[in-house]
């Protein structure tokens, strides 16, 4: 990597009370890439999404974003520098509107730059027919799409993706894709987490592999594709 | 007929839009904060003084100039209160708030009486308000219409902010996901002194229009904060339109019990309340969204400082000093020693009931005054009917509360959280006024007059007949009774204590931990619970029944909300689930309250100030004292200078919810 | 997802002689029916068809593995048998017996445990403690209420007793009066193991046991697995193939919601629609 990463994340230890979920953790991201985290469940994955976005702060280590130091901001600040999260559970308000969950969105973030909430609508069709209609009332597919929009309309510049297609019929699953592909036309930089090892091949430029709260191999979607010892040995993927 | 339907609107209505204005701040504090504020109708208290004072100097004119001064500066004080005592404990189990704001309507209050006069004063109105309308043999006040008008536009305006703007949006969001806000770059905890502070403008104002139409006086703050409570859960923890729709809607009720079925004004909107909970526990447009993960159990150190024999010595060491007392009574020092220490172990063993079940199993009652009120009633009934054995009596009151405790059990212990607890104070406050009405537990008087003997089937002595002589001291009367107490202390003590070492306990203690788990390894978690909650009203039974036959008298007072506050606070002070702690809080409360009392009539403003702080610096009850302590004093190594571990309090409401996260992450 | 035969066919048409609140009379083997049996199972939440119109059979003895791709309804499928969640329509029975109705707890105590997918032990009490608790539940109905409820644990000699053989059985006997908590990750598992065995299972669901494990871990596992769970009939969530066509008799793959296909692991393996929807062809 030449130029400075967009994000880094240097040698990370995190956890939840007594129990340390990362160890001694670095990956890096640089501005326009789709980069995926795979491994299996428990392996420390959504941790380290939430640790770069401030909910956890790292107990040693660094995260650095566009060469400032962020290990101890916390989510509000993280989002103002440009940082969005889409959580696995996808955290539509459920009693607020479509268009209001956008609005909220746009409230907070960064204001340069974003999607205005009319152009959201705009650019995901089936929200905008249900616009005025409540988040709770959106099927998986529909609140995956507004959680993403929601992290358009913020301005993000990095976008943490955790699982977006878990629990997605197929066919909606090749929606999210494409989406996670459009936003990245448009500059936006992904972090994505994923078990379904397909959709990280076809996605990101590059793949870590985290097991145990560590990385343990790193590589491109060809590399990883043709690693079967890898494969086989954390992702249980094999023939 | 119709005019008088009318009539019965134009009044329910009068009263209904006050409840919509006092609820509605009360439901969105709770929904954006998960703050229990029982000190919002001393907010609404606070208004009609200020006003008062506000509108003095000039007359009646100076009303319109009032009713929006004095809201905002309640709402001054209110974004105050959320800043310095309220933040601190964000994240907390909202049992701390409970405690919290007890101790802010004990300041509040005494603060009223400090500065005002104790009696009623009738808050002056401008000529345009006075006079009455008549239409169609319907006689409306122009200031109950005014009221109407005025409660309404408030309401719409309140909505309208909630819908249309900026920072409505942000509040409610946040009242249904606030790491989400926080995640979207929102700092939430900006709002929360706004959201407070409109809470309070609005009791103001509530406040304010209620004092114009009936008077102000120190207690009427105290009188609407139960039924803002049965509004905002009958509405919906933290739901606007259920504020609105239940205020609109007691307030009509009430009303109309009040003309057609008096019997039933007090008692109407308690069975209400428990109806639509049974049927909708979540109230009528409450989701579960407004609850929250409870936050850190404050429990009591386990283990803790001292090891498990240095504390029994200091148990034995503890009950041998309190057998004590009554020796010197009346030589050494007054025999009200001996009155001041037998109440400090009814209200222990009070106290020590509550434990068990708030403390093991988590389940917070906030009508345990209901148990206490029963045992004391047993007795008194007991003693005129049924036999004049005081042991017959005693057995009576820990039946007869063991039996409700189960019904109320097995009614309500589905219901979680928050809502167990104001289905526990529904039950004791429709008890509460049950007693004031039924002709055979004396009304509002109460039972006086009674007398006991101690023993069985007519053979037995009564204790101011007999007197035990050790050496010069002769103990007798009171003194005797004061025994009989402790015993019942002491045994209640060592039998929960059994009990909590049993494979009963251990189910408990399970169920504190994960209740999930507990299921899943073959309990029915609601029986247990139920059990444990039998085991405690039985207990509080019990204490309430020592209560009548020592003070002779039982009065519906005993039932007061107040009483079931005042015992929690005793728990929350002495330390939670160590069943000793809430014998210490007790001794702490009535012997602070004694020394106060001594000092200054405004020992309440004291007693609650000792709380928030209390509350604020020492979440872990007294008991954990010297394990904070320790450290310092021993100069422990490793820990420095500072006698604050970290851990004990977590000011991040988000990692108990992570754990969940981990627990159901992947749930493919 | 359109549903055709959401009706639930007459739940007790197989017999249930004595109304099953006895739940030692399980234990019995009646060899005739399987042990497990669900019938038309479906579960939706909103307008999400979870669990899509699922018949599965688990004869006694078997080992069987369920895999699939994420959100495919794996765990969903867990929470109806064990009772975390109701069904939308359909029934489910245990040896013989109906027991979509019963409790979670009611469904333990006829013999159904459970292992969670991260390790869900009493935090705060010592491994001794988590494990006298599940001995306990199964042992209650040998004490009397006044037992229960005013005995010191410590004096229960025979729960005691079995206590330290399940300690024993899992290697857990050294460390057994610290708190749960404070136990390594592996040998967290173990206890976890340890409390499903101690509920006296004739059919232990586990969902995903070795997850986050290195290999010697997961080996490690499995052969504790496989050690102290002799004579259970066991059903396992696993993402790792290899191990799930090691260690299973029989391969049920769940795809959206449904049954998409089950066999030996030989069959599944050899099956191209799971080739398709779940291997995606990737090592081709």
């Amino acid at each position: 990597m030449s130029a400075d990463p967009l994000l880094s994340v240097d040698s990370v230890d995190a956890g939840y009370g007594d129990t340390q979920v990362l160890r001694d953790l670095s990956l890096s991201v640089d501005a326009g890439e789709i980069v995926s985290l795979v491994g299996r469940n428990g392996a420390g994955k959504t941790t380290t999404l939430r640790t770069i976005m401030g909910i956890l702060q790292p107990t040693s280590g660094h995260v650095t974003y566009n060469g400032a130091d962020i290990s101890a901001l916390d989510a509000t600040e993280t989002a103002r520098q440009g940082l969005a999260l889409v959580p696995e559970e996808r955290r539509i308000f459920p009693d607020l509107t479509v268009t209001e969950n956008l609005e909220l969105a746009a409230h907070g973030g960064t204001a340069d730059d974003s999607l205005s909430v009319a152009e959201a609508l705009e650019m995901f069709e089936n929200l905008r027919e249900r616009a005025g209609n409540s988040g709770s009332s959106l099927s998986g597919g529909e609140q995956q799409m507004l959680a993403i929009a929601r992290a358009l309309v913020s301005g993000a510049d990095l976008v943490l993706l955790d699982e977006p297609t878990e629990g997605l019929a197929p066919y909606i699953v090749q929606d999210v894709m494409d989406i996670v592909a459009a936003l990245n036309e448009r500059g936006i930089t992904v972090l994505l987490v994923e078990q379904n090892v397909q959709v990280c091949l076809e996605l990101a430029d590059r793949n870590y592999l985290v097991d145990q709260g560590q990385v343990v191999y790193e590589g491109t979607a060809a590399e990883l594709e043709a690693n079967e010892d890898v494969l086989d040995r954390y992702l249980g993927v094999t023939a | 007929m119709a005019s008088e339907l009318l009539q019965l609107l134009v009044d329910g209505l009068t009263i209904g839009v006050v409840y919509v204005l006092l609820a509605a701040g009360l439901s969105v504090i709770f929904g954006v904060m998960n703050v229990i504020n029982f000190a919002h109708g001393e907010l609404f208290a606070l208004g009609a003084y200020f006003a008062l004072a506000l509108i003095a100097p000039f007359g009646g004119s100076a009303f319109f100039v009032a009713l929006f001064v004095a809201p905002l500066l309640v709402g001054i004080i209110g974004v105050g209160i959320e800043r310095f005592t309220v933040r601190p404990l964000y994240g907390r189990n909202p049992l701390y708030h409970i405690l919290l704001t007890f101790g802010l309507v004990l300041v509040i209050n005494d603060l009223i009486y400090l500065i005002w006069e104790p009696g009623s004063v009738t808050l002056p109105l401008p000529a345009v308000l006075s006079g009455s309308i008549t239409v169609l043999d319907v006689t409306a006040s122009v200031y109950n219409l005014f009221i109407i008008v005025f409660g309404a536009l408030m309401a719409v305006a309140v909505w309208a902010m909630f819908e249309f703007t900026k920072y409505g949006l942000i509040v409610r969001a946040g009242a249904q996901d606030r790491q989400m806000v926080r995640n979207l770059g929102i700092d939430i905890d900006r709002y929360y002194s706004l959201v407070f502070g409109m809470g309070a403008a609005l009791a103001a104002f509530a406040g304010i229009i209620l004092g114009g139409y009936q008077t102000v006086n120190p207690t009427m703050g105290m009188s609407v904060i139960i039924p803002a409570f049965v509004i905002v859960v009958l509405g919906g923890l933290g739901s606007f339109r259920g504020a609105v729709v239940g205020g609109l809607f007691v307030g009509l009720v009430q009303t109309a019990l009040r003309t057609y079925a008096p019997i039933f004004e007090g008692t109407g909107i308690f069975v209400l309340m428990i109806g639509v909970l049974l049927v909708r526990p979540h109230g009528l447009f409450g989701t579960d969204a407004g609850e929250e993960h409870a936050g850190n159990l404050l429990s009591g150190p386990r283990g803790g400082f001292l090891d498990p024999q240095t504390r029994t010595r200091l148990g034995l060491a503890m009950v041998g000093l309190l057998a004590l007392v009554p020796l010197g009574a009346g030589t050494l020092y007054s025999t009200y020693a001996v009155t001041l220490v037998i109440e400090i172990i009814i209200w222990g063993l009070f106290a020590l009931s509550l434990d068990f079940v708030m403390g093991y199993t988590g389940l917070v009652s906030l009508g345990h005054a209901l148990f206490y009120g029963l045992g004391a009633y047993a007795v008194a009934l007991g003693l005129s009917h049924v036999s004049q054995s005081a042991f017959v009596v005693l057995a009576l009151a820990i039946v007869i509360s063991a039996v409700i405790a189960w019904g109320i059990g097995f009614l309500s212990i589905r219901v979680s959280g928050v809502y167990f607890a104001m289905i526990t104070l529904g039950f004791a406050e429709l008890f509460y006024n049950l007693l004031g009405q039924l002709e055979f537990t004396g009304g509002s008087d109460g039972l006086f007059g009674l007398s006991t003997y101690y023993g069985l089937a007519g053979v037995g002595v009564e204790l101011d007949e007999i007197a035990v002589f050790l050496g010069p001291v002769a103990i007798t009367g009171q003194s005797l009774f004061y025994y009989i107490a402790l015993a019942a202390l002491v045994a209640s003590f060592l039998l929960t204590r059994r009990m909590l070492n049993s494979p009963f306990g251990a189910v408990l203690k399970s169920i504190r931990e994960n209740e999930q788990r507990a299921t899943f390894i073959g309990y029915e978690t609601t029986v247990y619970k139920r059990r444990a909650f039998v085991v405690s009203g039985a207990l509080a039974g019990l204490a309430g029944g020592l209560f009548t036959l020592n003070a002779g008298y039982a009065t519906p007072s005993l039932v007061d909300w107040l009483n079931s506050g005042e015992v929690i606070v005793m728990v929350i002070l002495g330390g939670m689930g160590t069943l000793y702690g809430p014998v210490i809080g007790s001794g702490i409360f009535f012997g602070l309250e004694e020394l106060l009392t001594g000092f200054t009539d405004r020992w309440r403003l004291v007693l609650g100030t000792i709380f928030v702080l209390f509350v604020i610096l020492l979440p872990g009850g007294l008991v954990s004292l010297p394990s904070r302590l320790a450290p310092a004093l021993l100069g422990a190594p490793g820990r420095g200078p500072n006698p604050e571990p970290e851990p004990e309090s977590n000011p991040d409401p988000e990692p108990a919810t992570d754990v969940d996260d981990a627990h159901t992450r992947g749930d493919d | 997802m359109a549903l055709e035969s959401s009706e639930s066919t007459e739940p007790n048409e197989s017999t249930d002689p004595t109304e099953p609140s006895d739940p030692i009379e399980t234990t019995q083997q009646r060899t005739d029916t399987p042990l497990l049996q669900t019938e038309n199972l479906v579960k939706r939440f909103g307008q999400f068809t979870a669990t899509d119109r699922v018949d599965l059979t688990i004869e006694r003895g078997e080992f069987r593995s369920v895999i699939g791709p994420n959100g495919a309804g794996k765990t969903t499928l867990f929470n109806l048998i064990t009772g975390a969640l109701p069904v939308t329509a359909g029934a489910i029975y245990f040896d013989g017996a109906d027991i979509t109705a019963l409790s979670p707890s009611a469904r333990v105590r006829r013999g159904i445990g459970r292992s969670f997918q991260i390790s869900n032990v009493f935090g705060g009490l010592t491994v001794r403690e988590n494990v006298r608790l599940a001995i306990q539940s199964v042992a209650r109905d040998e004490y009397t209420a006044v037992e229960s409820l005013f005995k010191p644990t410590d004096r229960y000699d025979e729960l005691n007793d079995r206590t330290e053989a399940i300690l024993d059985r899992i290697g857990l006997a050294h460390v057994a009066a610290e708190q749960a908590n404070a136990l390594a990750y592996g040998d967290k598992r173990r206890l976890e193991i340890g409390v499903v065995l101690a509920t006296d299972p004739e059919l232990v669901l586990f969902d995903e046991p070795t997850a986050g494990m290195s290999v010697e871990e997961t080996r490690e596992t499995i052969d504790l697995l496989e050690a102290v769970l002799v004579d259970q009939t066991l059903l396992l969530i696993e993402h790792d193939i290899e191990l799930v066509m090691e260690l299973s008799d029989r391969i049920t793959v769940l795809n959206g919601g449904q049954i998409l296909a089950e066999g030996t692991p030989a069959e599944i393996a050899a099956n191209q629609d799971v080739q398709n929807a779940y291997l995606g062809g990737m090592t081709e």
